[in-house]
């Protein structure tokens, strides 16, 4: 369903992706684990054109595109077909729940207004937020803004969501809510690259897990695999360092 | 010793209210005039290119550094000789009004491309790029999500010019323009003057409650433009009690 291959990112001299490939089918819930700098962010920055990338291309539902095209229409059509859930959230500030929700759908697909708040009202309803529709994101607590952020991605109906980082801005308290509503998502076959550095939600709820480190994949597979018989020893030691402090039996 | 009498003061109000108009008219075309020079100059500066920065910025340091008398005798007598020709004399028959104009849009074309930075700096990078990611294109995106975040923090810049420019008729009367200022001193002028602080006063009780009544207004737009700031401002607020309430408890 969305297939990358070998892409490759420099800023300046600093090359950090050095040619990542992968796949997710229809469905998958792949989370991309990976030390701070590894270039997991950037990765997924590029496959949103949010970044140009130096090389690499990318499969979408039957649609190849290169990866470094500078066309505004080309990057516009793929990115009808993805949405993206940020770290920092950037619910539009000028909005309110509703209408974050809804731009997506009156604007960018020219949708009427009731089928388009139809829908906005299903997705914030969903993420438990059918009680805010007219709060502004000031007046939304961080967990709250982010589940906004990630019913705006549902309600384009996008073939991939992009998550990256989704709870690492939160406080504690909050993560779990923001978690509860990608593991919901994922129960209903959503298909998700999930950037995260929470082990746990990525050994339960992932169908694949990605270990990035250099800016290359060091090693991929099913959850079970990873995270019980890592084959290579970085995989191994950066498991290590993050299990330690964590509940974690084999 | 000159008599005040409210007769005159009364004489020239009415007399001078009207040209109002004339005030009005090269305010407004020079803030829109204006306004599309500086978004020009802005997208210049923030071009890849070095030629447009270059360019961009000369423009900017040049137009500032001329006092606003000279720029504009400048273009009065400068530009139709500029142009030259048949054309240059028939620019010359232009009514004075279209060189206050032309003055006024070269000078906030230089102002309002800072402001209009200042503006879409203001403006996380992370609002764009979330229009994007649901689809829209550059100019929707624009559009819906970053103007409006802009104009509230271009709207007390754009007052203040605004105010400013219609001050600045002051100087358009060097050249003969008959705004309410040059209006006031026809006039004057037509009784010797020998009724000028009346006509002082009269000026005064124009422009006093006008730019009350735009600064109001300027304030009025902004907080139209801007439901979401009133609603974060009481968010705050209401997180401030609730807070408060906490430690008390
Ligand atoms: N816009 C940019 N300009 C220059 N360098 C950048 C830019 N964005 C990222 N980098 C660099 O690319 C490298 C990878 O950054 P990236 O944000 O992709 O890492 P990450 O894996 O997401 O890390 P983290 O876990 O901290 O979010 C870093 O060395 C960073 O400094
Ligand atoms: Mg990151």
């Amino acid at each position: 369903m969305l297939s990358v291959r070998d892409v490759h990112k420099s800023f300046g001299d600093n090359h950090v992706l050095k040619g990542v490939s992968f796949d997710v089918g229809e469905g998958d819930v792949v989370a991309v684990l990976g030390a701070s700098g590894s270039g997991k962010t950037t990765l997924l920055r590029c496959l949103e054109f949010f970044e140009h990338a130096d090389s690499g291309s990318m499969e979408i539902d039957g649609l190849q595109v290169d990866l470094t095209t500078h066309s505004a229409r080309l990057s516009r059509s793929i990115r009808q077909k993805t949405a993206f859930v940020f770290q920092n959230y950037n619910l539009f500030n000028n909005k309110t729940a509703l209408e974050n929700v809804m731009l997506g759908l009156t604007v960018a697909r020219k949708m009427d207004r009731a089928s388009a708040r139809k829908i906005a009202v299903a997705a914030l309803t969903k993420v438990g937020l059918g009680e805010r529709l007219d709060y502004y994101p000031c007046e939304l607590s961080g967990g709250q803004q982010q589940r906004v952020g990630i019913a705006r991605a549902l309600a384009v109906n996008p073939k991939v969501i992009f998550f990256d980082e989704p709870t690492s801005a939160l406080d504690p308290e909050l993560v779990g809510e923001v978690l509860g509503t990608i593991r919901q998502l994922a129960a209903e076959g959503t298909t998700m690259v999930v950037v995260t550095h929470e082990m746990s939600f990525a050994r339960d709820v992932a169908t694949k897990v990605i270990y990035m480190d250099g800016g290359v994949i060091v090693e991929q597979g099913r959850p079970d695999k990873i995270f019980t018989r890592p084959e290579n020893e970085r995989t191994r030691r950066f498991l290590a360092r993050y299990l330690q402090d964590f509940d974690y039996n084999i | 010793m000159q008599k005040i009498t409210l007769e005159k003061i009364i004489y020239f109000f009415t007399g001078s209210v009207p040209a109002l108009g004339v005030t009005f008219a090269y305010v407004i075309v020079s803030m829109i005039f204006g306004t599309i020079i500086g978004t020009g100059l802005y997208r210049m500066k923030s071009s890849h290119s070095k030629v447009a920065g270059f360019l961009a910025n000369l423009y900017v340091t040049v137009v500032r550094c001329t006092p606003s008398l000279v720029m504009l005798f400048l273009v009065f007598y400068g530009l139709p000789l500029l142009v030259g020709g048949e054309a240059g004399a028939r620019m010359e028959e232009w009514p004075i009004l279209t060189f206050v104009c032309v003055t006024f849009s070269i000078f906030i074309g230089a102002s309002s491309s800072e402001i209009i930075r200042a503006a879409v700096e203001a403006v996380p990078a992370g609002q764009a790029e979330a229009g994007l990611s649901v689809g829209l294109s550059g100019m929707q995106t624009f559009r819906y999500v970053t103007l409006p975040q802009m104009l509230k923090n271009a709207m007390p810049n754009i007052g203040n010019t605004v105010i400013l420019l219609i001050k600045e008729g002051a100087l358009a009367y060097t050249i003969g323009l008959r705004d309410v200022l040059g209006q006031a001193y026809y006039l004057s002028g037509r009784e010797m003057n020998a009724y000028a602080v009346s006509m002082y006063i009269a000026l005064t009780l124009i422009y006093w409650p006008l730019t009350i009544l735009l600064e109001h207004l300027f304030a009025a737009f902004e907080r139209a433009l801007t439901p979401w700031e009133r609603k974060g401002k009481r968010a705050a607020l209401r997180r401030t009690a609730e807070g408060g309430a906490k430690y008390a408890g």
